[in-house]
């Protein structure tokens, strides 16, 4: 129990939300912006 | 699916230099949910696409050129990042290939066919649209700025077949540069590198 505790505070911890934040924004920006065909869907 | 392929394999690259991700925290980087909202976007218009030959002005075309607004907006919010102007020249290109043939990503039949998805082509007709995508199949000849549209052919046994674009490789680059300097650099004493 304390290792799950430990482990979801350090998931949600400021600098792991904001790495999270920067990456998913920079994939939606690559992905909306871009135009590959890919096994014929791009998602 | 290769632009996040290259965005996983920039990560990977960054910790194998030595990078690490706690220095990506430090970017000053703004409007992530702006961009979200434009890939929100180009879901709704793969997903639920008008026929083509629907023209420029429709509802497809304007949320087409509202999703790259957006995106635009993200761009001009983190231009002094690193890697992000190339981002916005692949953004452009791509917009613009784009708005030459009708909205649509141009896509050669002899490409598609290079990595297997004629399958995924809507129809055998020049102008078919490719399922789940933004192209359309088109002969060379009449594709208007050829040279920008899905060229660039990884054909099997590379792992992710796929076709994309100058545009694409821009995208490509840009984030793999925002990456490997985002991971490296103290962006907080700006200019130790790891």
């Amino acid at each position: 129990m304390e290792h799950w505790k430990l482990t979801v505070a350090k998931l949600s911890s400021p600098t792991t939300l904001r790495v999270l934040y920067i990456l998913l924004a920079l994939l939606a920006m690559a992905l909306a912006g871009g135009a590959p065909d890919g096994y014929g869907g791009q998602y | 699916m290769i632009l996040a392929a290259a965005i996983l394999v920039a990560v990977i690259v960054g910790l194998v230099r030595g990078g690490n991700l706690q220095r990506l925290a430090q970017l000053p980087f703004r409007w992530g949910g702006v961009a979200l909202v434009a890939f929100g976007l180009q879901i709704y218009l793969i997903y639920f696409p008008e026929p083509v030959g629907a023209g420029l002005v429709s509802l497809r075309v304007g949320l087409l050129v509202l999703s790259y607004a957006l995106l635009a907006g993200v761009i001009w919010q983190n231009r002094a990042l690193p890697g992000i102007w190339l981002i916005g020249l692949g953004l452009a290109a791509n917009l613009a290939v784009m708005l030459l043939n009708g909205g649509y990503m141009p896509i050669t039949p002899q490409a598609l066919a290079q990595v297997g998805h004629t399958r995924n082509a809507l129809s055998s007709e020049a102008g078919a649209r490719v399922s789940a995508t933004k192209d359309i199949v088109l002969p060379r000849d009449a594709t208007v700025a050829w040279w920008l549209s899905d060229i660039f052919v990884l054909p099997p046994p590379f792992p992710l077949p796929s076709v994309f674009s100058l545009g694409d490789m821009l995208i490509a680059l840009g984030a793999f540069w925002f990456l490997q300097d985002g991971m490296r650099v103290d962006h907080i004493g700006r200019g130790s590198r790891a």
